[in-house]
């Protein structure tokens, strides 16, 4: 794997079970006041971008070197992705009332990757979704139909189940 | 689930109570929500319905990486690309634009996406740390 390595700066290192040691910027943090379901616990985060991945990001516990997960942007996985949010996920990311974010520019949805089997599934219902503005970070959970999925396919496309 | 739904009606300030411990009530009605209130012991997980199925998901998806290693990942990877919304290096179009900023992924001035900053990945003995 091709790794960019950087002079130290004395920045945090951040120890990662998957990824070694990663050199972390303070302003990178993540804060997620409520976890992740799941893991109510992992408050802060790390992204972590390796430049020849791209596009995928790592979300790296900073409390537990053994939680870290493997997301796309949800535009890789579906370009027609539309962003809902609940009053309370608003709040969480400190988003005002009337306030449209758009996707790229004031949030960014991360879409986490799962195996089932030999299948990579991924479910647009629950993005991880950024503030890009205050690093603040929560899981929308739609409560729609949360038992559908995109699906990877081998000739590369995702495909939707149900 | 196979067992009895118990319906009551309640107006706003009038709570139902679970077991002796547990009180929910309605704070709040509006055309297409309710606002409810719980009380219970903090050992109590209250959370939306939805979010229980979210959570073997995220479980599932915490091993991910264990699972598939990361070798298979670059694999992974080297399938999405071939459909994904991701311009080749240098090139931005507008449909793709977030694909190229989300990640905060250097692009073609060389800055990362915006307002996002990564950690620098560092390998070093990766699996024993």
């Amino acid at each position: 794997m091709k790794a960019e390595c950087g002079a130290p700066t004395g920045n945090p290192v951040v120890r990662s079970r998957w990824l070694g040691e990663i050199e972390s910027d303070p302003r990178a943090e993540l804060f997620l006041p409520a976890g992740l379901p799941g893991f109510e616990n992992e408050r802060r985060m790390l992204p972590i971008e390796i430049p020849s991945q791209r596009p995928l990001v790592y979300l790296q516990s900073l409390g537990d070197p053994e939680i870290c997960f493997a997301a796309l942007p949800v535009f890789v996985v579906d370009s027609r992705f539309r962003l809902s949010l609940s009053e309370d996920e608003r709040s969480v990311l400190q988003l005002p009332e009337d306030f449209d974010p758009v996707i790229g520019v004031d949030v960014l949805c991360l879409a986490l990757l799962m195996s089932c089997g030999d299948e990579v599934r991924s479910n647009l219902n629950a993005p991880v979704v950024i503030n890009l503005h205050n690093s603040r970070a929560i899981q929308c959970v739609s409560p729609g139909n949360t038992a559908s999925y995109f699906r990877l396919e081998e000739n590369g496309q995702w495909e939707w189940r149900c | 689930m196979g067992m009895a739904v118990l319906v009551l009606r309640r107006r706003v300030g009038e709570a139902i109570a679970i077991g002796g411990d547990i009180e929910i009530e309605v704070i709040e009605i509006s055309r297409t929500r309710v606002k409810l209130g719980v009380r219970a012991p903090r050992a109590t997980p209250v959370v939306r319905r939805e979010t229980v199925l979210i959570a073997e998901e995220n479980r599932s998806a915490s091993e991910f990486i264990g699972t598939r290693g990361l070798q298979d990942l670059e694999e992974i990877l080297r399938m999405v690309r071939k459909f994904s919304a991701i311009p080749p290096k240098g090139l931005r179009i507008a449909a793709d634009k977030y694909a190229e900023d989300t990640t905060g992924i250097p692009n073609e001035s060389g800055e990362p996406g915006p307002g996002m900053t990564t950690g620098t990945y560092q390998a070093k003995d990766p699996q024993n740390v």
